[in-house]
């Protein structure tokens, strides 16, 4: 996905994650949560899945448990707390949200990691310049941040900062350091801002630099990824996806068109999981053969 | 640093974005310059990842790709070590051979480019003291301070009284004393055994677990009196290995000791009161208010009053009272320095480390570091030097050691270390082998009654 | 208070009761959801916009990106100690010294930078919209906030909790789908500890870096003159 043209990308993370947050229909809302999980299980390491599973579970089961808790409606009572019934509905309600909350939040890790913050300055540059300015000196600024408080912290250390050990001292002496890298940081942008002058900001109008090609394959999926959301948004708007749990879960296909509806939003949801399958596929492919044509031709010799 | 953009690339296309060029020539012209300097592997990358050597080439690479006329350089490799300073002026030598561009460089660190240079002005307070051909320049100059960063090779030209034409490398130079009679050097011995302050035994240091470690089985005594210079290149190790010394970092393996014990059994804080000292690469990291007089007394004990008459006669001593009321950033790299050493003493080290401390010295500078180095010696104090100043450690130093890679690959008395290496020497030595300095060299010749 | 400010406010006041109105009608099933979001985003559309429309020096932008960078640097450099976050500090102060609509962009900016590093989501429209407010209302009270530093750290206070009612807001909406009373509440007694911290750690760090940045940015506006000046509209 990191590979797609940012302004395909960018509105698709964006319309797939509106429609999550707003289609209300647990079967379309399965579809989002399995896509965006299997996108998920293909682009991260180990480490990261453990951490994120970590979190993730507790949180699905807190969010199924409390909403009983808190609602009481629906009509097949589980048990009664202090005269308040725990309904199964209720339940199934919870279970739902939590589904839908860890896809919202899959679908934000998608995002974050491909379109980055190279990504998004090159689309906003051209209607938000200035805006896009501070941001890419902002992003310019902040590692460097990092380097020279370790520097200070480490040369302060050896004239006695941080020496006492407890939390305020601790705070006081970051605090020190803080001023200090802010009168530098300030003094450096004056700097830069006369750097950047000296290039030519302000003469003529800025021509971003094009990064991002269309290429053919871009193409043909931007259509495509449009119709699909448009079908989803029709199915929505026309009440194809509405669903009620209370007081009794009703037919998650209330018409016709649901079922297309449906099937377009898993389709969409599935997209990235199907991109990413396809272009390791066809890396494989090209593996295969780059290594098929290194190895020598073996003529039988007899 | 110039630098305004996050990215390699956006660095790059900064200039061209802006001047009126349609967005595939700036595509051209970035690809183009990241090609032709050689950054196409840097091209996605952040700039706060990448080394100052490389930091540098970029600002040269963005201000190339806005396809100046004239190059204003100032100071450009004062930061650099000595590999990417070479590099960098090889790049600045090759854009101006082949795309005519007009340099303008100002450096007090010139030795490396001398020969390259047409035409050279010599600037004292303000004043022309010299105009002309590198050659003109250095017969006006020889009798100057500045002469002191001349290259070996003019000066020996010099002291031999500026026979035939100047000569334009140490091939050159050789040939010069092919001529003469040169009377080989005397050793000098090192000083003798003193007490050990500070040791490391076996010490190993490893950033991340599966990485490749940044320090290797070093094992080191600083000795009391001594001088001790670990030379390395760039990404050696040696800055690590000082933070280690300084406490700074816990080493994964091995044992560190300060005047016999322990580092692990210090209090916190208390390695730094009468014990090790560290001064940085970048000396204004020492310096958090807003005058020097305000940061000398923070780290005096006591009473505001009698902190402030202390660090004020520590300052007259050191000839620093002119600094005292100024603001810390707005000081020269070597008033910093010196204040920053000032501040350093004030918690009475015995064990000093230096970080690169030649860094942006001019021939002056670094003659006056060597007299304080000296004098700390003298006061029985240690001092460990990292640099890459392979002639500042051939004068200054008791003892070197060859730091690569995080190992420790040779350690002896200075005659002896240059002797071993073919590379890592002072120019004078493979002008002259056996002598470290140009002023030894044109002592014994003048002992030898070669010199006019 | 100027024509503009009049303008924005009104602007401001009437289109979020106007998007209520679309929601309630049009997205009947998840009007809250709906109507936060176009909320946040009507905070921070024409803010941006309007920014970006008028004239701005160079340095005062790269001055912003460097505030912006300090406040999530300082973040991190703090990270120990939970809720300690110097960032709104940090946005009030460049309000201070730098006006109304820099306060804006600090801070809908912080928070947008923030978000790449710490992972975007569908709260960063809210947190940009929240902080921006912060520095935009800030920096309108400029005058009396500079001068009175407990005025300023009661700002900071009330500022906080606030930021805490909103986030809270998003979380029960973002969490439910809809807006229920009875959750909201329980979420925000919940937070009530990480609250208190957030409003204690904004007037902490405004007490702390008032002076010394006050000092700093002082020196920088008048030498460069981006004083906050009645409208240069263009």
């Amino acid at each position: 996905m990191k590979s797609l043209h940012p302004l395909l990308s960018f509105p698709y993370f964006v319309a797939v994650l509106a429609l999550t947050m707003l289609i209300r229909n647990p079967v379309a809302t399965l579809g989002s949560l399995l896509g965006a999980f299997c996108y998920w299980l293909m682009t991260t390491n180990g480490k990261e899945k453990r951490a994120d599973l970590g979190f993730y579970i507790p949180l699905a089961v807190l969010i199924t448990v409390a909403n009983p808790v808190f609602s009481h409606n629906g009509r097949t009572p589980l048990f009664f707390l202090n005269d308040n019934a725990f309904t199964l509905e209720s339940l199934l309600y919870g279970a739902f949200n939590a589904a839908l909350i860890v896809s919202v939040l899959l679908w934000s890790k998608a995002y974050s990691k491909t379109v980055t913050s190279d990504k998004f300055l090159y689309l906003f540059s051209g209607i938000l310049p200035k805006t896009a300015l501070i941001l890419s000196v902002a992003l310019r600024y902040l590692p460097m941040l990092r380097k020279e408080a370790r520097r200070l912290k480490d040369a302060q250390k050896t004239v006695g900062l941080y020496s006492k050990g407890s939390v305020t001292d601790n705070f006081l002496s970051s605090c020190k350091i803080y001023y200090a890298l802010i009168g530098r940081t300030l003094e450096n942008a004056v700097g830069t801002a006369e750097s950047m002058r000296a290039r030519g900001w302000g003469k003529a109008k800025r021509v971003p630099c094009a990064r991002y090609r269309f290429h053919t394959p871009d193409k043909v999926l931007a259509p495509v990824l449009l119709f699909l959301f448009v079908v989803v948004a029709v199915g929505a708007g026309t009440g194809s996806l509405t669903f009620s749990f209370y007081p009794a879960p009703t037919d998650p296909l209330p018409n016709g068109f649901s079922a297309f509806a449906v099937a377009a939003f898993w389709l969409l949801s599935f997209f990235p999981a199907l991109y990413e399958t396809e272009v390791n596929l066809q890396w494989r492919l090209l593996q295969s053969k780059i290594s098929a044509s290194a190895t020598p031709q073996r003529t039988k010799t007899r | 640093m110039g630098l305004v953009s996050d990215k390699v690339w956006s660095e790059l296309a900064f200039a061209p974005e802006l001047s009126g060029l349609t967005k595939d020539e700036v595509r051209l012209r970035v690809g183009e310059t990241a090609s032709y300097f050689g950054l196409r592997d840097l091209f996605d990358r952040h700039v706060e990842t990448l080394s100052g050597g490389e930091k540098q080439l970029l600002s040269l690479a963005a201000a190339a790709a806005g396809d100046p006329v004239l190059l204003l350089l100032d100071e450009p490799t004062s930061m650099l070590d000595p590999i990417a300073a070479a590099r960098f002026l090889d790049t600045l030598e090759r854009m101006r051979r082949d795309l005519g561009v007009t340099v303008l460089l100002a450096e007090h660190r010139f030795s490396s480019l001398y020969p390259l240079a047409d035409r050279v002005l010599a600037l004292e307070n303000g004043r022309v003291i010299a105009d002309g051909t590198p050659g003109d320049a250095a017969k006006t100059l020889s009798a100057s301070p500045l002469f002191g960063g001349f290259p070996p090779e003019i000066r020996l030209w010099s002291a031999l009284g500026c026979p035939g034409k100047c000569p334009a490398s140490i091939a050159d130079g050789r040939a010069l004393l092919t001529k003469t009679n040169l009377p080989a050097p005397t050793p000098t011995d090192g000083p003798t055994g003193s007490e050990s302050l500070l040791s490391a035994e076996n010490l190993t240091f490893y950033f991340e677990k599966n990485a490749p470690p940044a320090v290797t089985d070093v094992t080191l005594d600083v000795k009391a009196g001594r001088h001790l210079c670990i030379l390395g290149g760039n990404g050696a190790g040696k800055t690590t290995l000082l933070r280690l010394l300084a406490g700074l970092l816990p080493p994964t393996a091995g044992k560190l000791r300060l005047f016999g014990k322990p580092y692990k059994a210090y209090k916190r804080g208390a390695l730094y009161k009468e014990g090790v000292a560290l001064l940085p690469q970048d000396p204004s990291a020492l310096f958090l208010k807003s005058t020097v007089l305000e940061d000398l007394t923070d780290v005096l004990p006591g009473k505001k009053e009698g902190k402030e008459t202390a660090a004020r006669s520590a300052a007259e001593k050191a000839g620093l009272t002119g600094l005292l009321a100024r603001h810390p950033l707005d000081l020269s790299g070597g008033e910093c320095q010196r204040a920053a050493l000032l501040k350093i003493l004030l918690t009475k080290p015995r064990v000093l480390l230096l970080d690169e401390p030649t860094k942006g010295l001019d021939a002056e500078g670094k003659r006056a570091l060597r007299e304080t180095v000296r004098r700390l010696t003298d006061e029985g104090k240690a001092v460990v030097t990292v640099t890459h100043d392979v002639e500042f450690a051939a004068a200054a130093a008791d003892e070197c050691a060859f730091l690569f890679r995080g190992e420790i690959l040779s350690r002896s008395a200075p005659a002896d270390f240059f002797a071993k290496n073919r590379f890592y020497t002072p120019a004078v030595s493979r002008l002259a082998p056996g002598y470290l300095t140009v002023e030894a060299l044109a002592a014994a010749l003048r002992e030898g009654g070669q010199t006019p | 208070m100027t024509k503009r400010t009049v303008l924005s406010c009104l602007f401001f006041l009437l289109l979020i009761p106007l998007t209520a109105v679309l929601g309630l009608t049009v997205f009947r099933d998840v009007k809250w959801v709906v109507w936060s979001l176009m909320a946040a985003v009507l905070s921070i559309v024409p803010f941006i916009v309007s920014f970006e429309k008028r004239e701005h020096n160079l340095t005062l932008l790269v001055l912003i990106a460097a505030m912006v960078a300090l406040s999530v640097g300082g973040r991190i450099l703090f990270y120990i100690l939970p809720g300690f976050k110097p960032i709104t500090a940090m946005v009030i102060l460049t309000a201070l010294y730098f006006g109304p609509e820099a306060g804006y962009m600090t801070g809908s900016l912080a928070a947008l930078l923030s978000n790449f590093y710490f992972g975007q989501g569908p709260w960063t429209p809210f947190q940009m919209a929240a902080w921006g407010l912060i520095g935009f209302f800030a920096g309108l009270l400029h005058a009396r906030l500079q001068k009175n530093t407990p005025l300023c750290c009661a700002y900071g206070a009330v500022v906080g909790v606030l930021y805490s009612l909103i986030l809270n807001f998003q979380h029960t909406v973002g969490v439910r789908g809809t807006f229920v009373w009875d959750e909201y509440v329980a979420v925000t007694v919940a937070s009530l500890g990480f609250t208190a911290v957030y409003a204690v750690s904004n007037v902490v760090f405004l007490l702390l870096l008032k002076k010394p940045v006050g000092r700093i940015l002082e020196r920088v506006t008048l030498k460069y003159g981006l004083a906050p000046t009645p409208e240069k509209e263009k």
